[in-house]
């Protein structure tokens, strides 16, 4: 009934998605302190937040009606655990958790990681900018929980890539299609990713991105230029993609999703 | 759902029935209230913002949706909807023109600082080349470019070879911002600068230039700044304002990095939410808060 989508952007909250709404009596809870449960609910409801879907996160307001996401701090969460614990009734509460993958999305500056971040999260893509240190999104998608880390590429950023390379499912290496100076670059950035230990057998995914650039190279001639045929020792895939327009995006992540399932590398 | 009943109970009628009883009690409307209780700032003007809003006239309610109000005459209809004796309240129009100037300066700043930052970098716009060369050569003064495209752009903080790839979402605001940082400020400039060299808690300058407008930015449409400039500003906020603003940001949010201690620049997202929250619980709680130091107060 509940699903429970754990705080990764900001690690202060934890934010609880509600699949359906809820109603003040919660008769439906197959809950043993029910009439805790409901007290408790009824005390906390209006300390919650909510966030409107698709909104801004500065517009959150104390909420009066069910929400569809609750965003719970976790200091209040604390501060109720001790009597009873708002978290052991959402604890019991939440209902099976997705499959949880561990994405990681790299390449160099101005690729467009970020970009395809947002892109993913379905986020307004207008106001970015560059990357210092990373970006943690998760996404729902077809029973997964994606957790993508987009990690900054500027050279000075670069060493710090292999502190994320731990439990990785899937990597994304995008590469910014138009910019033909740097292949050279980005394929000996690449070549070094894939003969790293921790990455071993993890299937690698690569988007030729800016496809909507007029000078942008076809995926071809990218995979022809990062010498993709010489990868034997993983599955590996290039999807043209414009992150900017979202066309190619939904396809890549499909992919990934789908040398998952049979692998059944996804961990719970 | 009791505070939704509540919500619309007391706009509805319990809140337009305690402003009759007032204004027959004080012969004042709300508006003339405000003015004389609150003292000139923030406090007062966005009350009158807020009383403006929810005004049931759609005349008064359109001054706020419009663009290019004429301020002069938006007081005048005021004046004439709400009938109000210049003569016996003496001091409502000087008052109220002020109020209006700030409110539609704010709306008008947001326009202008907008079209800046969709105005993407272009080299082929001599302006912004002008511009970008004003940066390096300010902080740098010593170093000479040794061409256009260089890895020397690295040194003040820039990613790769071509500054123009890291303006992206702030467009030429965001080197805006820095100009008149490094120009205006030149000595602060440079001190961060030698800060974002330090070997723990260095950081690249100018991208986190970028960014720091990217926070500023989202303080002013989010409405945060409206604390700031009314308290700080009598008459209309303009892009020089804003800029004050940024270089006040930047300067802060360097100390508030240091004093955070960072492990690596991998923190910077983390502590940078941390203290875009910060500031927006001050601007939000305090009415009086007003963003002080030698940044703001030049212009």
């Amino acid at each position: 009934m509940w699903r429970f989508v754990k705080g990764v952007k900001d690690p202060s909250e934890t934010k609880f998605k509600v699949d359906k709404p809820l109603t003040i009596s919660q008769a439906e809870y197959n809950n043993n302190n029910q009439n805790e449960a409901q007290t408790n609910f009824k005390h906390t409801l209006t300390n919650w937040y909510t966030k409107p879907p698709g909104g801004d996160s500065i517009k959150w307001r104390t909420c009066w009606k069910p929400p569809d996401v609750l965003v719970v701090r976790h200091s209040y969460l604390r501060s109720q655990s001790k009597d009873m614990g708002l978290l052991s009734l959402l604890r019991k509460l939440k209902s099976a958790p997705d499959k949880e993958l561990r994405i990681l999305l790299l390449g160099l500056d101005n690729a467009g990681k970020t970009t395809l971040l947002k892109s993913l999260a379905s986020e307004d893509i207008s106001h970015i900018t560059p990357t210092q240190g990373f970006n943690i999104k998760s996404v729902q998608s077809s029973g997964f929980k994606l957790n993508v880390w987009d990690i900054g590429g500027q050279r000075k950023i670069r060493p710090y890539w292999r502190n994320y390379f731990e439990n990785t499912d899937a990597l994304i290496y995008v590469i910014d299609s138009a910019d033909k100076k740097r292949f050279e670059e980005t394929s000996i950035e690449l070549a070094e990713l894939l003969e790293e230990e921790k990455l071993t057998g993890v299937p690698v995914l690569i988007y030729a991105n800016k496809q909507d650039l007029i000078n942008a190279a076809p995926a071809s001639e990218v995979a022809q230029g990062l010498d993709l045929n010489g990868i034997r020792d993983r599955s590996w895939q290039i999807q043209p993609c414009s992150a900017a327009t979202g066309e190619g995006v939904k396809e890549g992540v499909e992919w990934v999703l789908k040398t998952m399932k049979p692998s059944g590398k996804g961990r719970k | 759902m009791w505070q939704q009943l509540w919500r619309f109970v007391y706009l509805g009628l319990i809140h337009p029935l305690v402003k009759w009883i007032l204004h027959r009690l004080t012969g004042k409307c709300e508006l003339q209230r405000i003015l004389s209780s609150k003292e000139c700032g923030a406090r007062r003007t966005q009350k009158i913002e807020e009383s403006l809003e929810m005004s049931k006239h759609k005349e008064l309610r359109r001054i706020l949706q419009n663009d290019d109000v004429n301020v002069e005459e938006a007081v005048k209809d005021v004046m004439r909807i709400k009938s109000i004796n210049p003569d016996i309240d003496t001091k409502f129009h000087l008052m109220m023109t002020k109020c209006l100037h700030q409110i539609c300066g704010y709306k008008e700043l947001l326009r202008v600082i907008e079209i800046t930052r969709k105005e993407p970098y272009s080299s082929d716009n001599p302006k912004h080349e002008i511009l970008l060369l004003q940066l390096w050569g300010t902080l740098c003064p010593d170093d000479k470019l040794e061409s256009r495209i260089s890895k020397q752009w690295g040194d003040i903080g820039f990613q790769g070879d071509d500054p123009m790839t890291d303006f992206r979402g702030m467009g030429i605001l965001g080197l805006l911002n820095l100009v008149f940082l490094v120009t205006k400020h030149t000595n602060a400039a440079k001190q961060l600068l030698s800060h974002s060299t330090h070997p723990q808690y260095g950081y690249s300058f100018a991208i986190v230039g970028i960014n720091i407008t990217g926070l500023v930015y989202h303080l002013l449409t989010g409405g945060y700044l409206k604390t700031h400039f009314y308290n700080a500003i009598e008459g209309r906020p303009t892009l020089e304002h804003f800029h004050g603003v940024y270089c006040h940001f930047f300067w802060d949010f360097d100390q508030f990095w240091r004093d955070e201690k960072p492990k690596d620049i991998m923190q910077f997202n983390v502590i940078k939410d941390k203290y875009e929250e910060k500031m927006k619980t001050k601007l939000k709680g305090d009415k009086d808060a007003v963003l002080k130091g030698v940044f703001t107060q030049m212009v």
